[in-house]
């Protein structure tokens, strides 16, 4: 950074301040609600009263106190020595026993030509297993049987193929789009399935996964059912409608303990309410954009995990840290968004713009699903100002007339008032 | 109430009207706060912050404003228990948890959170009326901003007294911080160094001269700058470099134009540079506040008598 020239410093010190602004407008100047006839006086003053800015910075809420809620691990600091030594040596054996049982289930060429054709694009795979037959039974079995008979092809040969993880299926997450519209139903049972699939590689990553213990199940498939705005086409893929949702819904909260027989335990949606394939496709072809980024960590199933700063943009684009800050990302959510507000807590992301654009994510920015707060039969349209989830469960959103839609069911559900 | 009644009927018709639409889309009936109250609070915001506007800017001033916290902040201030119920749910524990961040020290915390909460209950009284402080919030930003800038103040006007109070015995050990400015290296600054420095500052917008400030003088990082300014914090980082570039430039241009070679406007920048450090550092215990406030002093560790 360059140094000012001390001249400049002493007469910029020398500028005199008039008269203080009161909190009030102090406080609208930091929160960012201040019109811009009146911001340009208080920033004119700031520049000049040493008092006024001590007083304003104090003001500022905590970072380490948001960093509960904004980053989702506040790291400690770095203490050299041999309580470091020990920290340190645990982190790098940590990813020495990750590493290697991610290559112990590195599928081999072999075995990827056996289950599909590794060199085939996934979007052609898809389409082929639209019409082939079953696939053979596979060590994977356990998941094959916990679908229904009527199961498609299509789903149980992606369902049961054990090379096919998150990963893979987040790099193809644009070869999606490409694809015909008809194929997308098949496309999205046999995605779901794929994410669904809790191969014992991904449980292996998700085992670091952080305080998604307290998250009530459902909380995903909650707002994944507030998507459900398309006209529910006959499932041509013809899986069971809940066992897709929830195998959806269930796989982020995935832990350690989960085997592949957990998939016998998805039970199909008790509302019977129409989990089709069709219906989950805005939430899968949208969700693994963000996989298309280059990451410290690559994995999506990974950067479901760790820990992020979060920040918006000066043109409302949300970004991403993985480094405490240093380095920033772009996350995308939606094309062309302009986000003006956003809140995390823990792995739950939420942002909201204009016209009452709101996103959440349940996985770190992996997945998004468009959230349509809706109280008495109102939407709401106007533009959002702020949000804040104080947990998974509990928010408010604030709009631009000062409504506040609050919710204590992760978004489900909403009421306009105090 | 007879006295809002009078402010009330002062009030444009439009604003009572609007009041009236108002009344029924926030806590105001729970606190006990009437539609007259209510026209007269956003009456008096509006004289106090956009006073020459007409009735439709008013409305849209008064929209802007933070309804709900503002009629609990009035009800509080009005005495009524369920708003004051209201209040401590929602606050009691931030005003701790502020001071606590603030004054970075468990008593001190304390004790700015009693005071402020003290002020806010009203222990002063004016003709017999208990003033409370919240009578002043007036809704323009959040009321737990409005809190913790109020507490800010406060603490930054215990902290002036304290220095002013402070021994001569600590202010030697602190460095002589109230000794007398050299005579002579006051009058060392190159009056045209000066001009130019600042026909240079003077060039800035305000954004660019607070970001300076803000930056060089105060210590503040690029984070924390970028969060006062609401953008993101490489935007802060360029516009720091880029300022400090321009500006060394724009000084240097200054002195071209006062007659100076390139080469003795370089020089003068540099020779002030050295004696303006010296002179800046008399400025600066004296005219300003430390960025930071250092809650002890460090003292050496009692030795055991022994040298080594």
């Amino acid at each position: 950074m360059n140094q000012l020239p001390k001249i400049a410093r002493a007469r910029l010190q020398a500028l005199s301040a008039g008269a203080h602004p009161d909190p009030d407008v102090l406080t609208a100047f930091f929160e960012q609600v201040l019109p811009e006839d009146e911001r340009h006086p208080v920033l004119a003053h700031l520049a000049t009263c040493a008092e006024c800015r001590l007083a304003m910075a104090l003001a500022l809420p905590d970072v380490a106190a948001d960093g509960a809620r904004v980053h989702v691990v506040s790291s400690p600091a770095v203490t050299w020595g041999w309580s470091g030594l020990m920290r340190w040596g645990s982190v790098v054996a940590c990813l020495v026993v990750v590493g290697a049982a991610v290559m112990i289930h590195k599928p081999t060429p072999a075995a990827l030509r056996s289950g599909s054709d590794a060199d085939t694009p996934l979007s052609q795979k898809i389409s082929q297993n639209d019409t082939t037959q079953p696939a053979a039974p596979n060590k994977t079995a356990n998941n094959e049987g916990s679908i229904s008979p009527q199961t498609a092809p299509a789903l149980t040969s992606q369902a049961t193929s054990p090379h096919v993880d998150a990963t893979e299926a987040a790099r193809a997450g644009k070869r999606f789009e490409s694809v015909p519209a008809p194929r997308r139903q098949a496309q999205a049972g046999a995605t779901a399935a794929k994410i669904a699939v809790p191969t014992e590689r991904s449980s292996d990553i998700v085992t670091s996964q952080p305080a998604t213990q307290s998250r009530p199940a459902g909380a995903v498939g909650g707002l994944i059912a507030g998507n459900r705005q398309t006209p529910a086409n006959a499932p041509a893929a013809g899986a069971a409608p809940g066992l897709l949702e929830a195998q959806v819904t269930t796989e982020p909260l995935s832990s350690s303990k989960e085997t592949p027989g957990r998939a016998k335990a998805a039970t199909p949606n008790p509302s019977g309410s129409a989990a089709t394939p069709e219906q989950s496709v805005p939430v899968l072809a949208g969700s693994f954009r963000a996989s298309d980024q280059t990451t410290p960590a690559g994995n999506p199933a990974t950067i479901a995990t760790l820990p992020a700063k979060w920040i918006l943009s000066d043109e409302g684009q949300l970004q991403r840290s993985f480094d405490g800050g240093k380095n920033w990302e772009p996350v995308p959510v939606v094309e062309r968004a302009k986000f003006t507000a956003l809140s995390a807590a823990g792995l739950d992301i939420w942002v909201g713009g204009p016209a009452g654009v709101l996103y959440h994510s349940a996985n770190n920015g992996l997945q998004w699903t468009l959230v349509k707060p809706t109280a008495e039969g109102v939407a709401l349209a106007e533009d959002i100002v702020s949000v804040d989830f104080t947990d998974l469960q509990h928010g408010v959103v604030t709009t631009n007339t000062s409504q506040k839609w609050t919710t204590a069911d992760g978004g489900s559900h909403w009421r306009v008032g105090p | 109430m007879e006295r809002a009644l009078e402010h009330a009927q002062s009030l444009p018709a439009e604003l009572t009207s609007f009041a009236a639409e108002l009344h029924g889309k926030c806590s105001a009936t729970k606190f006990s706060v009437t539609v007259d109250d209510l026209a007269r609070i956003l009456g008096e915001v509006v004289r106090k912050y956009a006073p020459a506007s007409n009735p439709a800017q008013a409305r849209d001033f008064c929209k802007t404003l933070k309804l709900e916290e503002l009629v609990l902040a009035r009800a509080c201030a009005a005495g009524n228990e369920k708003a004051w119920e209201t209040f401590l749910i929602r606050y009691r524990e931030k005003l701790y948890e502020t001071g606590l961040q603030i004054a970075r020290e468990d008593s001190a915390a304390r004790d700015l959170a009693d005071s402020l909460y003290a002020d806010l209950y009203g222990t002063t009284s004016r003709e017999g009326v208990r003033v409370s402080k919240l009578n002043s919030y007036t809704g323009r930003g959040s009321l737990e901003g409005w809190l913790r800038t109020v507490m800010a103040q406060e603490h930054v006007n215990r902290y002036r007294k304290q220095k002013r109070l402070v021994s001569l015995d600590e202010e030697s050990e602190e460095g002589g911080q109230f000794a007398a400015p050299d005579p002579v290296l006051e009058t060392a600054a190159d009056p045209k160094l000066v001009a130019a420095a600042d026909a240079a500052l003077a060039a800035l917008s305000n954004d660019d001269r607070f970001v300076l400030a803000a930056y060089y003088l105060d210590g503040r990082t690029l984070a924390e700058v970028a969060r006062i300014l609401g953008v993101h914090e490489s935007t802060i980082s360029r516009k720091v470099d880029k300022l400090a570039k321009s500006l060394r430039k724009q000084i240097v241009a200054g002195l071209l134009k006062q007659g100076m070679s390139r080469r003795q406007a370089d020089e003068a920048l540099e020779v002030d540079v050295r004696d303006i450090s010296l002179n800046l550092r008399a400025r600066l215990v004296q005219d300003s506040t430390p960025p930071t406030f250092p809650s002890r002093k460090e003292r050496a560790p009692a030795g055991d008598g022994t040298s080594t």
